[in-house]
């Protein structure tokens, strides 16, 4: 999904890069003239012969600009494609390799990021002959460096990733990891590179050529402006023919790369994608007339509640009329493959969808307030106060940059003033509840292994003695023995506390294991709901019971038989 | 929905846009010019009473180090701080005593030079005949600079002593007809309590001491000078007390600051194209002046094909000067139609033609047998190798690059084939010197192309030949003129020696370009031309300018 | 943080940084001797150097010290620079350093400026425009700052003086003083102020782009992390999510870019300081090349060189200050070997 605002300036991009390229490509066979030639007197005005005039030649400038155009998009293309390609070679090599290689070829980064590319470009002109190639190896020389350590930096957290360390362990050769796995998802980075690269390119041959270091014989749009500003075009009222046209060229086509390099960096960077503006008053939310009714022991309810995303011309309905509720001290097992729309239903009760999610519902009552009505102040006390969230993915839920202590602190004083020794008093008692000891609260969430941080994560739900919590797969990314005594943690949590609890998870077994009732959603529908054991032993429905019917024996038997 | 919000969006865009584009029109609409600002600003020197000015502000196009001869120099620079024997230059028909009160030539190689009395340098120190004997020794066997060859070699000055406290003798090597024309109008004096202990000039940074009229107070590199008037200059006080120069390398900011009044002057003369905009303006005059200088096309006399006379001539005729001035100044000055060296000049022959003809140009090819046998449109020397050849031009000359791919087609029509070369100007100035080219486009200026022992001197210092190789008829020449003692003889071998050269050059004129200078009128108003040296000069600050410039009292 | 921790990885760092340094001196005072030409011109002028006969052309360079060998002068220059010695000037006839002490403080003047000035807008703009992603005053904002990001500094700069200084008439349009000066200090640094103007607001606009465009990326970045969700979840306040979750994570890439770009911009301003012949580091450098005046050229490299490792040794050393992943090494390897412990209390 990609904004519409981003479409609509990646295609403006597209639309003035277009306009370039056919003014570079049929250009010259538009305009009557030839560059090269002296057609007229020098310094004539626009006229019909000459449509922007002549230069301090006598040549057509419409018709330098056309040629200037391809000089241009050719230095700029050219550099460009050079600086990223050795760029990200040196790069992926340097972050793959590591160690010494690595040191290395920082090294020579870095020296080359000291260059002065002035007295490069004399040196190497000189010997190369002032030329297009000239420009593009300076360019290219003062661009590669850059490239190499940014690609460098994205290949060092690829390296760590799940898929490439389970290559090298089955023994996968170096160039197959590189290029099957670093590489493919190192492209999307490139290409953003290399439209940048593009933009830098032609802003630095124009800036060399105005300096009077490119090519003057060679007509691109900056040795045009050197032209222009070395025959005084800046104060006759020439500069509106001679300097405005090739300045509008440059501007333009830079800003056509600019605009499709961020259209192409918002499409490809997923982690770009995962934000969108919060509207202050949170998703679309539409109220349909509320059913009376509710009963006032269910702590909270959920009433026909929808969630759709827009997709292309239609909707997607991520949430098709989910209704439950949970009574006090109950714990709801909420079940269904990933794609099922649990976690939305979470999002949905805390309030915290975002556009373009467009929610509807006749009521999410908790504790007699309609949360779904509530101003988002209001919902903002209710939330980590009232109704706790244990999110998904512990392992980045936590700020690297705060500390465990720091983060337990906002979450206190979010909902209210307490002093310093009370607070830190809750911190440490919250902190031994979920099995840690206090002096783990100063460590920084890196410093923590998985396990302790999910405990972290949970010591931060209970911190404000919540009614209910919501716990979205609460043990995502941990290791097997390290689930089980999160699980084991959160039920012994719960019967010490008596906790509320809405336990989302697609692992039927250890929802069996926790809950009291369950709810199973598949494709964003509530396809059955009972009480546990009703569920897992009578259900008739289809889909329960393939879901029942794919634990394997040894596991189903042993929790059921041993908990209840 | 969406369709309005990009509309606005197109919309504030465009705004934005065009108040950018409005801001910079507003640019263009200066006040339409008054009637009487508008008629020129020629012969400024009407001669009013000398209105005297605190402070003017003179924008330097370069710079020129601390006014040390040995480290950089700029004549007109010079000529403020440091008198010399006899001005305004050489290049008058007949300089007058300024440092000296006159001179008076014994023999063929012997003049006495009476210096001029009460004279004091800038400290306080009072000027002797002491100073001159050190300096004119200094030049001889000193380090070089651009004056030191008209003691060191033509002329040779053998001996300088003082016959009594304020009267130098001078005793040539051969016979020295030209000493007070030229030497002693271009050699400026150094104080020897100064000079004396300088271990090396070439580190010397001190602000200089002078005699002149004005004194260097403060000089910051790159940036600008300040000069206060020598109130005591024995040629009458200065009409302008103060005079700074900001040195403003871009052509585009001087003039800018021209305009908007942050200096008075500039000394990088104006463009053509920038002429109109500059007479109509208020309180701006334009000063023309016609400089002693030439856009030449030096031919590398070193190398085949060039060592050939013949050749050279083909060169020669095959430039199409008129076209190229027409083109790249816009018609302003005149096309180097009469050779090398500069026309202007007394001492150069008047007769001197170097015409335009390409038929001639091709024929006398034809008859060199070099020809086009392969019939790829380049001329093939007798030995097979083409007429293909390089021409270097400097980045910073871009009128010279555009002449120079005039040039390329003009030589193309001849069937020579030219690459123009652009280089940047560090490197273009060792190019004259390792003389690794074949066509290059430079400037020469007054003292090169107006000055006759110059011309001589440059057939021997390797500028338009070397020395150490031979050339029968130059050298005939040379050393008949040597042997000369009657300047007005001297004058006429000279005349033959540029007709000679002319017929094969080494030097092709492109052409004689013309200079004027913008400056605010409101501000000063007696700038006067004083050959060589353009309109800033000593002379223009000085009451009796105008006389003093053309030396006509 | 302990000192074994400094000391090994602070040394390790400088070790390399100093053989870069090496390297990089090297080449610098090879690039300037691999170009054609040499200092004569510029004593004795265009038309006259071409007159020098050889023999006194030899001369020249004798008295120049520069006839002497390539590995002499490197000799020199390299023992030169470990005691700050850097030589005479050819051009300017003064040590090195003198020239180098009397430039510099108008190119940082510059340059320091700007670089707050791009960096606070930069910033500001590209966090407030993250958060409205997708809105229309975030399209304004992005199209706007692309926009005054792909216009080169050369034109901003002739613009601007185009219209401030030759038509308006407001501000100067070269220099850093006015020339000849007679006024008061507070005149001075007032007219110091008029001279900086146009020059800053070149730099800042042609900077300000990639500030934003990095710091509105990175702060999308942080936005969509999952602990901002949490921190979101647990009800903290909008002031909190945006500056002690998202900001403070976003920025952290951003301090490392506006860090390096430190020692970049001192060579980089050249365009600048010569649209508005400002006698910084940039143009000294540009005139030095040009008159090919080895000391100088060395002594520009120099600084250049040491700007730009100072800058990343600064980024390196500084980072930790706000990364604290990039600190606790001695902290870590206590925790791996005390984590037993702590799960056991579970």
């Amino acid at each position: 999904m990609i904004s519409k605002g981003a479409k609509w300036i990646g295609w403006t991009g597209v639309l003035m890069l277009v306009i370039v390229f056919l003014l570079a490509l049929i250009g010259p066979y538009v305009v009557r003239h030839d560059a090269e030639k002296q057609t007229g007197m020098p310094f004539q005005p626009p006229g019909a012969e000459h449509w922007l005039g002549t230069n301090d030649m006598g040549q057509d400038i419409m018709a330098e600009l056309v040629v200037g155009a391809r000089t241009s998009l050719t230095i700029g293309i050219a550099a460009a494609l050079l600086a990223t390609l050795i760029g990200t070679a040196i790069g992926l090599v340097s972050g793959y390799s590591g160690g010494w290689v690595d040191s290395l070829l920082m090294r020579i980064v870095d020296i080359c990021l000291t260059l002065p590319f002035l007295p490069l470009m004399i040196v190497i002109g000189v010997y190369m002959g002032p030329s297009l190639i000239t420009q593009v190896m300076v360019i290219t020389l003062v661009m590669w460096a850059g490239k190499a350590r940014k690609i460098r930096a994205q290949t060092l957290s690829l390296r760590s990733r799940g898929a490439v360390l389970a290559a090298q362990s089955m023994g996968a050769g170096h160039f197959y990891i590189l290029w099957k796995h670093i590489f493919p998802s190192m492209l999307p980075l490139v290409i953003p590179q290399f439209v940048q690269a593009v933009n830098v390119s032609i802003m630095m041959e124009s800036s060399l050529s105005f300096l009077g270091m490119g090519d003057p014989l060679s007509k691109s749009w900056g040795s045009m402006l050197f032209y222009a500003n070395s025959r005084s075009a800046f104060l006759t009222e020439a500069w509106m023919w001679w300097v405005i046209p090739p300045g509008l060229c440059i501007v333009i086509t830079v800003l056509a790369f600019s605009f499709i390099g961020y259209c192409l960096e918002e499409r490809v960077n997923p982690r770009l994608r995962a934000y969108q503006a919060a509207s202050l008053k949170g998703a679309k939310s539409a109220v349909k007339a509320a059913l009376p009714g509710t009963s006032t022991a269910d702590l909270l309810a959920v009433e026909s509640l929808f969630v759709r995303y827009p997709k292309e011309n239609s909707t997607m309905t991520a949430v098709d009329d989910v209704s439950f509720v949970i009574k006090k001290g109950e714990v709801l097992g909420l079940v269904g493959e990933s794609g099922s729309g649990k976690s939305t239903v979470a999002a949905a009760v805390m309030q915290l969808l975002k556009p373009p999610a467009m929610v509807e519902q006749m009521g999410i009552h908790f504790a007699d307030r309609d949360l779904s009505r509530l101003s988002p102040v209001e919902m903002r006390q209710i939330r980590g106060n009232r109704i706790a969230l244990i999110p998904q993915a512990a392992m980045n839920a936590l700020n690297p940059v705060m500390s465990v202590r720091e983060q337990l602190a906002e979450a206190i004083l979010s909902h209210r003033k307490a002093g310093k020794q009370e607070i830190q008093e809750r911190i440490d008692q919250v902190l031994m509840q979920v099995g840690l000891t206090p002096r783990w609260g100063a460590a920084f969430p890196h410093e923590l292994s998985g396990g302790m941080r999910q405990r972290a994560v949970i010591a931060m739900a209970l911190i404000n003695e919540p009614e209910l919590v919501i716990a979205d797969e609460p043990t995502t990314g941990l290791d097997v023995k390290v689930q089980v005594e999160i699980i084991k943690l959160l039920k012994d949590l719960q019967q010490r506390l008596n906790l509320s609890m809405i336990f989302i998870s697609h692992d039927l077994p250890v929802v069996l294991s926790l809950a009291d009732r369950v709810v199973i959603m598949n494709q964003g529908k509530i396809v059955d709901q009972g009480q546990t054991l009703t569920v897992a032993h009578h259900s008739t429905h289809p889909y329960t019971r393939r879901l029942i019917d794919s634990i394997p024996r040894i596991r189903t038997a042993r929790p059921l038989q041993e908990q209840r | 929905m969406f369709t309005r919000k990009s509309f606005g969006l197109m919309l504030t865009y465009l705004l934005l846009l065009s108040m950018f584009v409005l801001g910079c029109q507003s640019n263009q609409s200066q006040p339409a010019p008054s009637q009487d600002q508008a008629q020129g600003a020629q012969g400024t020197a009407a001669e009013p009473a000398a209105k005297t000015v605190s402070e003017l502000k003179i924008g330097l196009p370069s710079d020129a180090g601390p006014i040390n001869i040995y480290t950089g120099n700029i004549d007109y620079l010079t000529e403020l701080v440091f008198d010399k024997l006899f001005s305004p230059s050489p290049y008058v028909d007949k300089p007058e005593p300024w440092l000296a009160e006159s001179a008076k030539q014994l023999d063929d190689v012997t003049w006495v030079v009476k210096i001029r009395d009460g004279v004091k340098w800038h400290d306080g120190t009072p000027f002797t005949a002491e100073d001159v004997k050190f300096t004119y020794e200094y030049y001889r066997d000193g380090p070089a600079n651009r004056h030191t060859h008209h003691v060191s070699e033509v002329p040779h000055i053998e001996k300088i002593e003082l016959d009594d406290p304020s009267t130098v003798r001078f005793t040539c090597a051969y016979a020295c007809p030209s000493l007070e024309r030229i030497t002693f109008a271009d050699l400026p004096i150094l104080p020897k309590h100064i000079w004396e202990k300088v271990e090396n000039p070439r580190k010397f940074t001190d602000l200089p001491v002078g005699t002149g009229p004005y004194k260097l107070v403060e000089y910051k590199a790159d940036q600008y000078y300040k000069f206060e008037a020598n109130k005591d200059y024995f040629k009458g006080t200065p009409l302008v007390d103060t005079l700074v120069m900001p040195v403003i390398k871009d052509p585009t900011a001087i003039f800018n600051a021209l305009r908007s009044g942050e200096i008075d002057i500039s000394a990088r003369p104006l463009p053509p194209e920038l002429e109109a905009s500059f007479t109509n303006a208020p309180n701006m005059k334009v000063a023309e002046t016609s400089p002693l200088s030439i856009i030449e096309l030096k031919l590398n006399y070193d190398k085949a094909p060039f060592n050939t006379p013949e050749f050279r001539n083909a060169m020669s005729l095959a430039v199409d000067r008129q076209t190229i001035l027409d083109t790249v100044m816009l018609g302003k000055g005149r096309a180097g139609l009469k050779g090398y060296p500069h026309p202007d000049s007394p001492w150069t022959n008047p007769n001197l033609s170097t015409p335009y003809d390409a038929e001639k140009a091709k024929s006398v090819m034809d008859g060199l047998k070099f020809v086009d046998a392969n019939n790829d449109g380049v001329r093939e020397m007798p030995d097979g190798k083409p007429l293909a050849f390089s021409l270097k031009v400097p980045s910073t000359e871009p009128s010279w690059i555009r002449a120079a791919e005039m040039l390329k087609d003009q030589y193309a029509k001849v069937g020579v084939k030219v690459t123009v070369e652009v280089l940047d100007s560090g490197t273009m100035a060792t190019v004259g010197q390792t003389r690794d080219f074949d066509l290059v486009i430079s400037n020469i200026g007054a003292h090169g192309v107006a000055d006759p022992d110059q011309f001589v001197m440059s057939h021997r210092s390797s500028y338009l030949w070397n020395k150490t190789i031979p050339y029968p008829e130059m050298d005939a020449l040379q050393k008949q003129w040597m042997a000369e003692t009657s300047i007005d003889k001297r004058k006429e071998i000279g005349f033959a020696m540029q007709e000679l050269f002319n017929k094969q050059p080494t030097s092709v004129a492109l052409f004689y370009p013309e200079e004027k200078f913008a400056y605010r009128s409101d501000r000063y108003d007696q700038w006067v031309e004083s050959k060589g040296y353009g309109v800033i000069n000593k002379y223009s600050l000085l009451p009796d300018g105008a006389k003093k410039a053309k030396a006509e009292q | 943080m302990d000192g074994s921790w400094f000391s090994s990885t602070f040394g390790k760092k400088l070790i390399q940084y100093v053989l870069v340094l090496a390297v990089a001196l090297s080449i610098n005072f090879a690039l300037p001797r691999l170009a054609p030409g040499d200092p004569l011109e510029f004593f004795f002028g265009e038309s006259t150097i071409n007159e020098l006969t050889p023999e006194q052309r030899q001369r020249a360079l004798h008295e120049l010290g520069l006839d002497r060998s390539v590995w002499e002068q490197y000799a020199d220059f390299m023992t030169g620079v470990f005691h700050f010695d850097l030589g005479s000037s050819i051009k300017y006839g003064k040590p090195v350093t003198e020239v180098l002490a009397d430039r510099l403080p108008w190119t940082v003047l510059l340059v320091a400026p700007s670089l707050i000035i791009s960096a606070v807008i930069g910033i500001v703009i590209g966090a407030y425009a993250a958060w409205n992603r997708g809105k229309r005053r975030d399209l304004f904002f992005l199209s706007a700052m692309l926009t005054v990001e792909s216009i080169p500094g050369f034109w901003i700069g002739m613009l601007l003086i185009a219209i401030f200084s030759v038509n308006l008439g407001w501000l100067p349009s070269f220099g850093a003083v006015p020339l000849a000066f007679t006024g008061g200090t507070a005149e001075y640094v007032g007219e110091i102020i008029t001279h900086m103007i146009l020059p800053v607001i070149t730099i800042t606009l042609s900077t300000v782009g990639g500030n934003f465009l990095l710091t509105r990326s990175s702060m999308l970045e942080t936005l969509g992390q999952d602990y901002v969700y949490m921190a979101e979840s647990k009800g903290a306040s909008k002031r909190s999510l945006i500056f002690n979750h998202a900001l403070r994570n976003a920025l952290l890439p951003v301090y490392t870019h506006i860090t390096m770009s430190l020692g970049i911009l001192v060579s980089g301003a050249v365009v600048v300081e010569s649209v508005f012949s400002y006698p910084g580091i940039g143009r000294l450098l540009y005139e030095s090349v040009i008159a090919r005046d080895y000391p100088m050229m060395q002594g520009v490299f120099l600084i250049i060189t040491l700007g730009v490792i100072a800058a990343n040794l600064l980024a390196d050393v500084t980072y930790p200050l706000f990364d604290p992943r990039s600190r606790s090494r001695a902290w870590s390897r206590e925790v791996s070997s005390s984590k037993q412990i702590g799960e056991e209390t579970a």
